[in-house]
């Protein structure tokens, strides 16, 4: 006779299926380049490159940091790791964004959002031309993530005591040592590498579970979102300042985002939080960190900056909060086919008409992790047929005078 | 740059595609059906280039264990997108494989009473044929807690199960 468990394990949907990838000769191309020997978090890094060798050994040490402060010291040179901004393509084949497509901005992922396209920028009088400066911070992490874990474990009430923390070491590829709590009530997993901010993620049982498709109402309002992420980030009692929450809402399910400040300016970090309809935390993350400034760095002007967008030294948009109507939608952005069959990207005309000041993590090659200032646009692309859409762009805000770029080799996956 | 004996390649995706993606599918939500590719190829050039680290006998609880951090920075990409994309609330949402295909019915309605956990440990048990040793490797849990959750898992599935087989 079948019991209970023979007819669960016939249950099983992979019985009598059969699974085939739609282009694994693309995951074979991918497969082909090499993994990154350099330790870098994102797709470019940064590299510190000293005005002299004898600054170069100083700068990356403490004393060397402390001597920045000094008014009579010089600031040194940084590096990117990418195409220059001002020799960078503009975007002639499939999506690309010039300097910094894989840094994380605050507003999400770009390489989701891109659009293909030429863009062409221009500057409206309300933005300035004078430069100004902005603070570099250097990026440590948490000095105690195994405390880290525990106290998420007790904040989000997961502390089972027949559970240890697990510990791995250097998965994909990046040096990091990752902290894996799980109980029945849910898993924490903390992320910590020898530079940059340590990384948190929560998720409960509950988390893989829909939300009720069922419901053409949100049943949970922007009031109680509002209290059950205050509770919560109080209970988590990182020292860190958190700028505007942004709240989302989807059936029984809500989430908020907080931005995390640094000396007041808005960073790429977040603590995000995801909640069920009885306020019960589905799912959590956020970084933990320690900023040391390092000094005020020159900045290019705004109106600079957007020069820099137009010779492509700039991301694409990350968020289509769309004015001219549904058809204004990136998606509507159609490439012309020419007479011998190649695509030709459309123009698109954007003009910037308000810059402020943000700060993004990015880590030079010796394995530091650094804020550095940036310029994040907000205007209106113009399409070809006359639709229009507000997005946000972003550039270096640093004086070229104390950039230098290098081209990475490679595109890095993980 | 050393170029990858493509041969190689297909023969290792064809001999693992299964495993990642019959793992994979049922755990996809909250990200769509159609990004189920894009986790097996990320997990598949994970595990070749990993490969010669890959321990032998436990290519499984590997991969499985590589497939849930893979799935869990694509959710934590859609999570975080979608506190900044107002059109998120209007996403269809998708049930998970075994609600839409499960055609026993006292087992489907056994697996519903049990929470994410215990229905994971069984999945991983009866589904992906993982032994107690592999779970706890895939998990990050102690044989003996693997042993434990399972043992406990059994007994609610049996109990759920019973109570929908009599009615």
């Amino acid at each position: 006779m079948t019991d209970e468990f023979d007819r669960l394990r016939a249950a099983n949907p992979a019985t009598n299926t059969t699974y085939a990838h739609g282009d694994l000769a693309a995951v074979a191309r991918r497969a082909e380049v090499p993994t990154p020997n350099a330790p870098t978090r994102f797709a470019q890094g940064f590299r510190l490159k000293m005005a002299s060798a004898a600054m170069a050994a100083t700068l990356l040490t403490s004393g060397g940091i402390a001597a920045l402060e000094s008014s009579s010291s010089p600031l040194p040179v940084l590096s990117l790791g990418a195409a220059s901004p001002s020799t960078a393509p503009k975007s002639e084949s499939l999506p690309t964004s010039g300097g910094l497509s894989d840094s994380k901005i605050p507003g999400g992922s770009q390489s989701s959002m891109r659009i293909w396209g030429t863009y062409e920028f221009s500057a409206s009088d309300r933005l300035s031309s004078s430069p100004d400066q902005a603070p570099v911070y250097r990026v440590s992490g948490s000095s105690d993530p195994s405390g880290l874990t525990i106290d998420l474990a007790k904040a989000l009430g997961i502390v089972d005591s027949a559970v240890a923390i697990k510990v791995t070491h250097g998965d994909f590829g990046i040096p990091t040592t990752g902290y894996e709590y799980a109980t029945d009530h849910g898993t924490i997993s903390v992320n910590a590498g020898r530079n940059g901010a340590t990384s948190w993620y929560f998720s409960s049982p509950a988390a893989g579970v829909s939300s009720d498709s069922s419901l053409n109402v949100n049943t949970i309002s922007k009031r109680e979102l509002v209290s059950w992420s205050k509770d919560l980030i109080d209970s988590l009692r990182f020292d860190l300042a958190l700028g505007d929450a942004t709240y989302s809402i989807y059936g029984d399910q809500g989430s908020v985002s907080y931005q995390v400040l640094v000396g007041g300016i808005a960073t790429d970090m977040s603590v995000s939080v995801g909640f069920d309809k009885q306020g019960s935390v589905l799912w959590a993350n956020g970084s933990v960190a320690r900023f040391d400034r390092a000094g005020n760095y020159p900045l290019i002007s705004e109106r600079d900056g957007v020069d820099n967008l137009s010779s492509g030294g700039g991301l694409v948009p990350m968020t289509d909060q769309v004015a001219g109507g549904a058809g204004a939608a990136s998606s509507d952005v159609i490439p012309v086919v020419g007479s011998d069959g190649v695509l030709t990207p459309p123009v698109i005309k954007v003009l910037i008409t308000s810059a402020k000041v943000q700060l993004s993590t990015q880590q030079m090659t010796d394995g530091s992790v650094w804020l550095i200032p940036l310029y994040s646009y907000t205007g209106t692309a113009t399409n070809e047929d006359g639709t229009t859409m507000e997005s946000t762009w972003s550039t270096i805000a640093v004086d070229p005078a104390y950039l230098k770029i290098s081209v990475s080799p490679s595109p890095i996956v993980y | 740059m050393v170029p990858v004996p493509v041969d190689d390649f297909y023969d290792f995706a064809h001999t693992h595609m299964p495993t990642i993606a019959n793992f994979a599918r049922r755990r996809l939500y909250p990200l769509n059906p159609e990004e189920l590719d894009d986790i097996v190829a990320d997990v598949l050039i994970v595990a070749w280039r990993k490969r010669d680290v890959i321990p032998e006998g436990a290519e499984a609880p590997w991969l499985i264990g590589v497939t849930r951090k893979v799935l869990a920075n694509a959710r934590r990409k859609k999570y975080r997108r979608s506190a900044y994309i107002q059109s998120q609330r209007a996403e269809e949402t998708h049930r998970s494989a075994e609600d839409r295909v499960l055609k026993d019915a006292a087992v489907e309605a056994a697996l519903a009473t049990l929470s994410l956990g215990d229905r994971e440990i069984l999945m991983l048990h009866y589904w992906d044929d993982l032994t107690i040793e592999q779970i706890g490797t895939t998990t990050g849990a102690t044989v003996n807690a693997a042993s434990v959750r399972l043992s406990r898992a059994r007994k609610r599935f049996r109990e759920a199960f019973a109570k929908f087989e009599e009615s």
